[in-house]
């Protein structure tokens, strides 16, 4: 109906108005010439070769410098990551420990900085041997030595310090009501019978300790004066005589203490299971009430002598062993050896805290080549199959009948440099032969020349750069792996459903709304506690909520292109709904998904290494986040350690969050400058 | 908007109920752990798990009932012997248990026979000063970069911001954390190298909350400033503020009266979410800071195999990443009437 209309008004040209009021035109043949009989007018072709969206895209994308340095890193590092461990052939599978904790290494030592030393300072001085303790610090290793002039304290027992008090403090004025000390080990089987013959010299401290005050005291003597039978048995009754009463005397004072005794007890000359106590009472404290919760009481001792002039055999005298003058000797003699630890240790044992307080010594600062102290030349134990070894190899002559002097040196490749005794010993009738010599341990391990660890080696003595790039292997792996299944998965689930709608994306829909509630860590504990620590679980416990992201980024995509024409003139031409799928909606989506699955291999790195946090990571197998959290206690003394992988950890997160956001400015540049995530 | 508010609550309630079962009955399937602690703590413990409906108590050993938990001849003479109950026998017990009586079980390691819930709000207190002192940092920080950065797009100010944004947001908060103890702690000893205990000075407790504070804000920070930048650009170059300029307000007028305005609507709920979505952020930090929250919790609670403590820490995560879910949704939903965040399309 309406067509009809359309030619009612019809606008008439000028000329053909013209011609009609003419009323006569009459066509002539010339009105019909062709314009140009030999050219075509057809379009003109492309001068420029026709491109493809990719390579549309990556010309965008080299466009875009930062995400250049970003791709150009992160093809560095995943280099890297399958040829350093190929290149390097130290073994990091089984521990070293001949050559744990050796620091980073480049250049040569001596240079300050990267060159495999390290600066200690605070160390203590040991000033006989003219060393830092020599049990910790190889002496040959040791360089631009800076011993104090001014002695500085310690509160720990050091062979090296001298002095100081003993300190001996409650918790709080109001947990225990005294602190006594036993000067005298009291075992049940053995009863010590003590002559009263001594006199005692106190030296006390009187200085102020931040967080304690110092407290009254008093010194008893306990003694077992009989024993009384209840149905327990026999128990023995302990009688205390007063030698001292509460007092805050802090100056040197001198008991007597057999004048003292005998003044309590006229006429006994020995005493059963005696005993020196030092009661603190805390509540005599001159400390208004209200403010004894704030502070811990305590008492200092510099030196406790007990002189006795008794020369019985009959009777032990259990004073004298207990004396000491000097706090951090009285304090180390426990630590001594480990038979006499039982002996000392019940020595001024108290119920309280028992410290060592303000021992001097002198702290030397030095810097510590750890390649010399590992590798250098050091005493060492050589075998006669060793030796013959050596020989075999034409590297040194050594005879055995004729011992040390017949040591000849041939070759460099030798790792002894002295001979410096030889022991002989006999198991049966087989003769072994030992030899001391000093050993120039690289050689001795095998080693053509020093060797040299980039990043150091840690606890187990691993080279950390293999460790550290196998590590980063395992975690690209995991993450690629990990991410090209939550892709394929998420977009065949995404597709499904956003391309059919309806029940079946409503269905879909609720199901992943609900496996996305969990929260990931959940489901990788849950995943890691029933299945294992191994690599298949880790990638299998990140696929399970990782394809989320990608299914609903996918549908969203698919909601967004179906209803486009071009799909609907694709459809009405017969196409199947594969083919609308993969062949028309698929490739407009495309640039979108492959950025979230870019930008998802990070976010994997980061939840391996966080679940490794947890003490769930790999086993077997090294990755960033084990080395991460395995060297985590040793940031105090050893940060390389934790530096070099973390900086990897972060440069690789950068790298690939910016190398994502490139690709997707690329792909899609009507997203440009839109962070999202 | 009352019926999409129920919907999306009563979706959320049946998520949570699934996951929680699920991960209940997961637990559950894991290999007994025998409970620590003395002879009467366990005899406690056993009988209790009886009450809850967790293990069955027989007078003598049987074969072929269930896994074999204890056994113990207790005070009076009597023999008990424990099995365990087959898992949905267990699992309706542990619903009946919280919907009568709001129980979660006992704890079986960390503190034996103390219920879990006591265990979580003893703990939590912690993890939430940390969070909310992070959000009062990190919020009118990022946002005052973020509307820095937006206004003066192109500079070399916005550059450099973006460009820390970028490599600060990359950077895992782990890396972070080791970083601020190594150098601040370690280095130059002005904090504590870990966080104090409760004996510990108050001017020390006061300091151990900077690292953590700071290496939870250092992320947050930079996910609001990104954002309110790309919230204000987009904004910026709107028609709307094109008019307002036109009608005769000055730049700032148009910026504090029509951006800022419209650029916070999508701003305020990611806050909102950020407030309940960060207290699942710091296990990592707790644990290697020390700090007795509800993350370190939940790794302690792992290595000790107190499956009934992790339980319920498991369930405190899921419920705070469910919350901020919601809230994020609703109040989009709240702040700008058009948006229907999860409904149909």
């Amino acid at each position: 109906m309406k067509k009809t209309k359309d030619f009612e008004i019809i606008e008439k040209d000028p000329d053909i108005l013209e011609a009609e009021n003419l009323e006569t035109y009459t066509a002539t043949n010339d009105d019909f010439k062709l314009v140009s009989r030999n050219d075509y007018a057809q379009d003109q072709k492309f001068e420029t070769k026709p491109t493809t969206f990719l390579k549309d895209s990556l010309k965008r994308f080299s466009k875009n410098k930062s995400s250049m340095v970003a791709a150009w890193i992160l093809g560095g590092l995943l280099l890297l990551a399958f040829l350093v461990p190929i290149v390097d052939t130290s073994n990091v599978s089984k521990p070293h420990p001949e050559q744990i904790y050796l620091q980073p290494k480049l250049f040569d030592s001596g240079t300050g900085f990267w060159d495999g030393t390290k600066k200690y300072t605070n160390i203590a001085y040991d000033a006989i041997n003219g060393c830092p303790d020599s049990n910790d610090f190889a002496s040959n290793a040791v360089s631009d030595l800076v011993v104090d002039t001014v002695p500085s304290f310690t509160n720990s027992y050091s062979a090296f310090a001298t002095g100081g008090y003993i300190q001996f403090s409650a918790l709080k004025t109001n947990t225990y009501d005294s602190l006594y000390l036993q000067t005298v080990p009291m075992t049940e089987t053995q009863p010590l019978r003590t002559t009263v013959s001594n006199t005692i010299t106190f030296s006390l401290g009187e200085e102020e300790i931040e967080y304690y005050k110092l407290a009254p005291y008093r010194i008893d003597f306990l003694y077992t004066s009989g024993y009384e039978s209840t149905e327990e048995g026999l128990v023995a009754v302990t009688s205390t005589i007063t030698l001292k009463d509460y007092s805050k005397d802090y100056s040197d004072f001198t008991l007597d203490v057999s004048a003292l005794l005998s003044a309590a007890n006229p006429g006994i000359s020995y005493y059963n299971d005696a005993q020196l106590r030092i009661v603190m009472d805390c509540t005599k404290s001159d400390l208004p009430e209200d403010e004894r919760d704030a502070w811990n009481t305590c008492i200092l001792i510099k030196s406790v002598v007990f002189e006795t002039d008794s020369t019985s055999e009959e009777y032990v005298d259990a004073f004298t062993a207990p004396s000491f003058t000097d706090a951090n000797e009285m304090i180390g003699r426990a630590k001594e050896s480990a038979d006499q630890l039982t002996v000392y240790t019940n020595y001024w044992s108290t119920n309280g805290n028992k410290y060592l307080y303000h021992a001097s010594m002198y702290a030397c600062s030095f810097t510590y080549d750890t390649y010399l102290a590992a590798f250098g030349e050091q005493a060492q134990t050589i075998s006669e199959l060793e030796m013959n070894t050596y020989i075999r190899n034409g590297w040194c002559n050594y005879d055995f009948d004729i011992g040390v002097s017949s040591f000849e040196k041939l070759s460099n490749k030798c790792p002894i440099v002295t001979v410096n005794s030889q022991e002989t010993t006999h198991a049966g009738s087989i003769v072994n032969e030992t030899l001391y010599c000093n050993v120039i341990m690289y050689r001795y391990y095998g080693y053509s020349s020093m060797p040299r660890y980039l990043l150091g080696t840690d606890k187990s003595g691993r080279d950390m750069l293999k460790y550290t790039f196998e590590g980063l292997r395992t975690s690209l792996l995991l993450g690629i792996i990990t991410s090209a299944i939550c892709f394929i998965f998420g977009l065949c689930w995404g597709a499904i459903s956003g391309y059919f709608g309806g029940n079946i994306d409503l269905a879909m829909e609720r199901f992943t709304d609900i496996l996305g509630g969990l929260p990931w860590i959940v489901v990788m504990t849950l995943c890691i506690i029933h299945l294992g620590q191994s690599f298949a679980v880790f990638a299998l416990a990140l696929c399970l909520t990782g394809w989320i992201g990608t299914s609903s980024l996918t549908r969203t995509q698919f909601y967004r292109f179906k209803g486009r024409e071009y799909v609907l003139a694709s459809r009405t031409l017969g196409a199947s709904d594969i083919r609308l799928i993969f062949k028309h909606i698929l490739p407009n989506a495309m640039g979108t998904i492959i950025t979230s699955a870019v930008l998802m291999i990070p976010g994997v790195i980061f939840s391996e290494a966080t679940i490794s946090y947890l003490g769930l990571g790999l086993k077997g197998m090294s990755s960033l986040g084990v080395i991460l959290s395995s060297n985590q206690a040793e940031l105090l003394q050893h940060p390389y350690l934790l530096i070099f992988p973390s900086v990897i950890i972060a440069l690789l997160e950068i790298c690939f969050n910016l190398f994502g956001n490139g690709l997707r400015d690329a792909i899609n540049p009507t997203l440009k400058g839109e962070d999202e995530q | 908007m009352w019926k999409y508010v129920l919907q999306r609550i009563a979706l959320a309630l049946i998520t949570a109920f699934i996951i929680l079962s699920l991960t209940f009955i997961l637990i559950a399937a894991l290999p007994a752990q025998q409970t620590a602690g003395t002879t009467s703590q366990m005899f406690a413990f056993y009988n209790d798990q009886v009450r809850l409906g967790f293990a069955i108590d027989l007078p003598q050993d049987t074969t072929g009932y269930g896994t074999f938990l204890w056994k113990y001849t207790d005070s009076t003479g009597l023999y008990h012997v424990w099995y365990k109950k087959p898992i949905l026998d267990q699992y309706f017990s542990w619903l009946g248990n919280i919907v009568t009586k709001w129980d979660w079980g006992r704890s079986t390691q960390i503190k034996v026979n103390v219920s879990a819930m006591t265990i979580i709000g003893q703990r939590l207190p912690v993890s939430m000063y940390l969070n909310i002192f992070s959000v009062i940092i990190s919020v009118p920080l990022g946002i005052f970069l973020g509307i820095m950065a937006g206004l003066k797009k192109n500079t070399l100010f916005d550059h450099t911001v973006s460009t820390l944004v970028m490599i600060f947001i990359s950077i895992p908060s782990f890396v972070v954390i080791t970083f601020l103890i190594w150098i601040f702690a370690y280095q130059l000893g002005w904090l504590p190298t870990q966080w104090p205990s409760v004996l510990d000075p108050s001017n020390q407790r006061v300091l151990g909350f900077i690292i953590p504070v700071a290496a939870l804000s250092f992320g947050s920070i930079c996910g609001y400033t990104r954002f309110v930048r790309a919230e204000l650009c987009e904004v910026m170059s709107s028609e709307y503020l094109l008019l307002a300029r036109t009608k005769g307000l000055t730049k700032n007028q148009a910026i504090v009266r029509h951006a800022l305005r419209n650029a916070f609507v999508p701003i305020l709920p990611s806050i909102l979410a950020e407030f309940i979505g960060i207290l699942g952020g710091s296990m990592i930090l707790e644990s290697i800071y020390g700090i007795p929250g509800i993350g370190f919790l939940y790794i302690t609670a792992l290595s000790t195999k107190d499956y009934n403590v992790l339980m319920v820490d498991m369930a405190v995560f899921t419920m705070i990443g469910l919350g901020a879910g919601i809230i994020l949704d609703l109040s989009y939903g709240f702040i700008d009437p058009r948006i229907r965040m999860g409904a149909k399309k």
